[in-house]
């Protein structure tokens, strides 16, 4: 049985680092553990976060879109599934730009979607 | 000299085949959500299948078994045949995402349905396997792996600030969304410690027929292999943080993680981002299914080996192909790729004290070990991680289902 | 004398034809119980049903019910200690493997499955 005290000295730095790092983990993690059962999550904030994001996603896609940084199958086929995302949710009406951007996209229609970008960002 | 060609090859067969769904899955959504605040659950991950690969390692040197041929020897068919039936039903989830994170970079590229590619990619797979040799696998796995590198490259053209960075390799509690963040971290941890990594590792051993003299060797293909593949892993949290968050770009669908190498890359981006997840799924669906068959072979006795030809080893070979079979059903059953590789990984976390305790059993028992036992600090560190993951992942994994109810 | 602990190092040990082939593993061992002397062993098994047969009754039977399918005769498969050449990690025995009856499943499986499909040679 070797002790510990018997190790070389980087062994036992390390040993201790260790210690510390695997400390701070468990703390936080238990930390999170107490916080996360105390609060379920907010259904309504989740929807609206998911929202968000689909509408940015949207933004990015035709932003890039128009750099020319994104093939058309793509960049339609995020587009559509953000409009779907969209619909479901709490910004039902933010489909209906991402809608006309797949057209664009089609079209090829750079001003159009210029126009679209604006009009997605108000929302 | 041939040594040190062999343990560089087997960093880069690390390096490449660290990557996989899995890790892509959980770092893009890691780094789109909560920016680098969880950089340390790879660390974590990390150090943990350092130490595990290093044992495997050393194990199959040392006893000449491999890890489930040991178990079974070691504490019977009774007490070792439910944590193998749990591994076995974990890899196949596994498979399934592996298969389906191919299929969804196909679906990316063509537009194509990801379930219409179920069958094409598990044919793909499994013809590799039935024609190949482990050398083409690890070999091709590990050039073509090396494509992931790209991650890596962003990193630099991105340039994040480095006291930020260092800032999340420390755990701290994020402002809100505790139930997600934990199970994420859950979720990178199990993709981190898979435990195909190991047992496949003891059985790749075995069958390169390592002896005594590639015991250091082993310990830097292990430590060294791990570490490149996990700031790979990194890398991708990293990208994440950089080009999705600042957007507000939440991973929810691979189709929103596709955007992250945009901004690095241009145009070249897109398709970088789909190469790696292909070659990356591509390469760990290979070695999940010969882990498996591997597995089931020891347990039972059969001749086993990739090197034989199907004929030769008619068993070893069924057990592939079933394998893949049922994997490419669950593909097109068409359940969301995305949510089963994410609960793959938490569910890989809850099995993995199953398989990784027995296994330590083993490292500490001077009959198979000799005198190259574990040390307590090995022991301490292994038992540590892979306790605490289980325990948060069985609480985490309640929480997401309802939270995302 | 050595000492050998049946449990420990027999059980469920790998067990190799002459050839150093893969056989199977020490799926049961049976000892002869004999008046005024000390039990011996009288056989070694190498067969999946008695390997599931240690969970209980109702596996075996579903084990068995399985491998009809493929088992011909010589099931349970079995050697006596004479039959060992050498006893360290693995078992290894006077035996041909290709034509020992754990191979059957192999057999089976190499007419039905490999035979059909192209590349399997």
């Amino acid at each position: 049985m070797r002790l510990l005290g018997a190790q070389p000295m980087k062994a036992r730095i390390a040993f201790a680092l260790a210690c510390s790092f695997a400390g701070a983990v468990m703390r936080t993690l238990l930390a999170l553990v107490l916080v996360a059962l105390a609060g379920c999550g907010d259904q309504h904030e989740q929807e609206m976060k998911s929202a968000a994001s689909w509408s940015s996603t949207a933004l990015a896609v035709a932003r890039y879109w128009l750099q020319g940084d994104l093939p058309d199958t793509y960049a339609k086929r995020v587009l559509q599934k953000a409009s779907e995302e969209l619909a479901k949710g709490p910004l039902p009406d933010a489909s209906e730009p991402v809608n006309q951007m797949i057209e664009a996209i089609g079209k090829r229609d750079q001003q159009a979607m210029r126009r679209l970008i604006a009009e997605l960002q108000a929302q | 000299m041939k040594k040190i060609l062999g343990i560089a090859l087997g960093i880069v067969t690390s390096i490449g085949g660290f990557l996989d769904v899995g890790s892509i899955a959980t770092s893009a959504q890691a780094g789109a959500a909560f920016g680098y605040s969880l950089l340390w659950a790879v660390l974590l991950g990390t150090i943990c299948v350092i130490f595990l690969v290093e044992m495997s390692g050393r194990f199959s040197i040392v006893s000449g078994h491999t890890i489930v041929d040991a178990i079974r020897k070691r504490f019977g068919f009774a007490g070792f045949i439910v944590p193998f039936a749990a591994s076995l039903l974990v890899n196949l989830l596994v498979l399934a995402s592996e298969l389906g994170g191919i299929c969804v970079a196909l679906q990316l590229l063509t537009g194509i349905r990801f379930q219409v590619w179920a069958i094409p990619v598990a044919l793909a797979v499994w013809l590799l396997l039935w024609l190949g040799t482990f050398d083409v696998v690890e070999d091709g796995t590990a050039l073509f792996g090396l494509v992931t590198l790209c991650f890596l490259v962003a990193v630099f053209t991105l340039g994040p600030e480095p006291r930020e960075l260092a800032a999340g390799f420390v755990p701290r509690l994020p402002g809100e969304e505790h139930a997600h963040y934990l199970f994420l971290a859950v979720s990178i941890i199990g993709a981190t410690i898979a435990p195909y990594l190991f047992l496949f590792y003891s059985s790749g051993a075995i069958e390169d027929k390592w002896d005594k003299s590639y015991i250091t060797p082993n310990r830097y293909i292990a430590t060294l292999g791990m570490s490149f593949g996990a700031i790979i892993s990194m890398a991708v949290i990293v990208v994440a943080a950089l080009a999705l968050k600042p957007e507000g770009i939440r991973v929810e669908e691979y189709e929103q993680a596709a955007l992250m190498l945009v901004p690095a890359f241009g145009r070249w981006g897109f398709y970088l981002f789909v190469a790696s997840l292909a070659i990356a799924c591509f390469g760990a669906a290979l070695e999940l299914s010969l882990a498996s068959a591997y597995s089931v072979s020891q347990a039972f006795g059969w001749n086993w080996g990739e090197d034989l030809e199907p004929r030769s080893a008619a068993r070893f070979s069924s057990a592939y192909t079933i394998f893949i079979a049922l994997a490419a059903l669950i593909v097109l059953s068409g359940l969301n790729p995305m949510k089963l590789t994410l609960f793959s990984m938490a569910i890989t976390a809850v099995i993995l004290p199953l398989t990784a305790l027995p296994f330590l059993v083993l490292m500490n028992d001077a009959r198979y070990m000799g005198e190259h036992v574990n040390s307590h600090f090995s022991n301490i560190v292994v038992l540590l991680i892979v306790l605490l993951a289980a325990i948060l992942a069985v609480v985490a994994i309640p929480l997401e289902i309802i939270g995302s109810k | 004398m050595k000492n050998i602990d049946l449990v420990r190092d027999v059980l469920d040990t790998q067990v190799l034809d002459r050839e150093q082939r893969p056989l199977g593993k020490v799926d049961g061992i049976a000892l002869e119980l004999r008046e005024g002397s000390p039990p011996r062993v009288a056989y070694l098994e190498v067969d999946g049903v008695t390997a599931w047969r240690r969970l209980g009754e109702r596996y075996a039977r579903w084990a068995a019910k399985l491998a009809r399918h493929w088992q011909r005769e010589g099931h349970p498969f079995r050697f006596t200690w004479r039959q060992v050449r050498d006893f360290g990690i693995d078992i290894e025995i006077d035996v041909d493997a290709e034509r020992a009856a754990p191979f059957d499943l192999e057999h089976w499986l190499r007419e039905k499955l490999i035979r059909r499909i192209p590349g399997g040679r």
